[in-house]
């Protein structure tokens, strides 16, 4: 895959992959921004020794998610998740005016894995299969997380 | 699975407002260029490296050679040099001193050789980090 193929495809999919990332960081755009930066040039890097054509997308979630995971540890270690978006004020001001205040603080309340499974599973609409692969668990695991999430939303949301 | 109407229904009207799509590939494209430039640059060094090693290898095989040349043609073994104290001042007889300002001259070469090499090899990446400092 060339550099020209790579930024067709990606840029198909950028939109929907910043999308997951801002839900997944709760809301903090520049954090979200970084990481999906960060996951395309890795992409970019392995995308000489990528065959499977087909799970494209799905590969560069899967290499998203560990991207977001390894920003965690580096962030994360010194601030927690709700201190960190709130460094980004910034960032949430713009994000319409808090209109998604309330979802990203009860996203907040999730685990990384479940927070992932959640947003895969309703944004992305990808299967149980599809999201056992890309967070590297099995798929009971993701069925559990899945339910947990839900709870958690349904109860933190008031739905 | 997909029961959870209310959950589908939040995140189907989940679309929030992020920053410009153009600057965004923008930027991810100057990045790509970046790390084409690295690659290209590496490789470039590796092809250095081993032309480097080329010549220091022949440069060291004719030296060699020069010096197994010159001792064969003083007719002098080596075998028949010794190195304990008591016999330092055999040592220093005018046939011994000939093979040893030969080996001491050829390991001075030999050395500077090297040096050389590694200087112009030093200078080599010094030129590429500038380009590419000044490519950025």
């Amino acid at each position: 895959m060339n550099r020209e193929e790579f930024v067709q495809l990606v840029k198909g999919e950028q939109a929907e992959l910043r999308r997951f990332l801002l839900a997944l960081c709760c809301g903090n755009a520049d954090l979200a921004d970084d990481i999906a930066q960060d996951s395309l040039v890795k992409a970019y890097l392995s995308s000489q020794t990528y065959s499977n054509n087909g799970r494209f997308k799905a590969w560069i979630y899967k290499i998203a998610y560990r991207t977001f995971l390894d920003y965690r540890k580096k962030i994360f270690n010194y601030t927690n998740l709700e201190q960190a978006t709130g460094l980004s004020d910034e960032a949430t001001n713009s994000d319409n005016a808090f209109q998604y205040q309330e979802l990203y603080d009860a996203l907040n309340q999730l685990n990384e894995k479940e927070r992932t499974s959640i947003l895969l599973f309703y944004i992305k609409g990808y299967s149980i299969k599809e999201i056992s692969m890309i967070i590297d668990t099995s798929e009971d695991a993701v069925k559990k997380q899945l339910s947990r999430g839900r709870e958690h939303l349904k109860t933190k949301m008031k739905l | 699975m997909k029961s959870n109407d209310s959950l589908e229904n939040l995140f189907k009207g989940f679309n929030p407002r992020m920053s410009s799509e153009q600057a965004f590939m923008n930027k991810l494209n100057r990045k790509l260029e970046a790390v084409e430039y690295i690659k290209q640059m590496q490789e470039h060094q590796a092809q250095r490296q081993r032309y480097t090693m080329f010549v220091a290898v022949v440069l060291c095989t004719i030296i060699c050679t020069i010096v197994i040349t010159l001792m064969q043609s003083e007719s002098i073994v080596l075998s028949g040099l010794s190195f304990s104290l008591r016999a330092l001042p055999y040592m220093l007889s005018p046939e011994n001193l000939r093979v040893l300002s030969i080996i001491i001259l050829s390991l001075s070469v030999s050395g500077a050789i090297i040096a050389i090499i590694s200087i112009w090899y030093e200078l080599g990446q010094w030129r590429d980090i500038r380009r590419l400092s000044n490519k950025a």
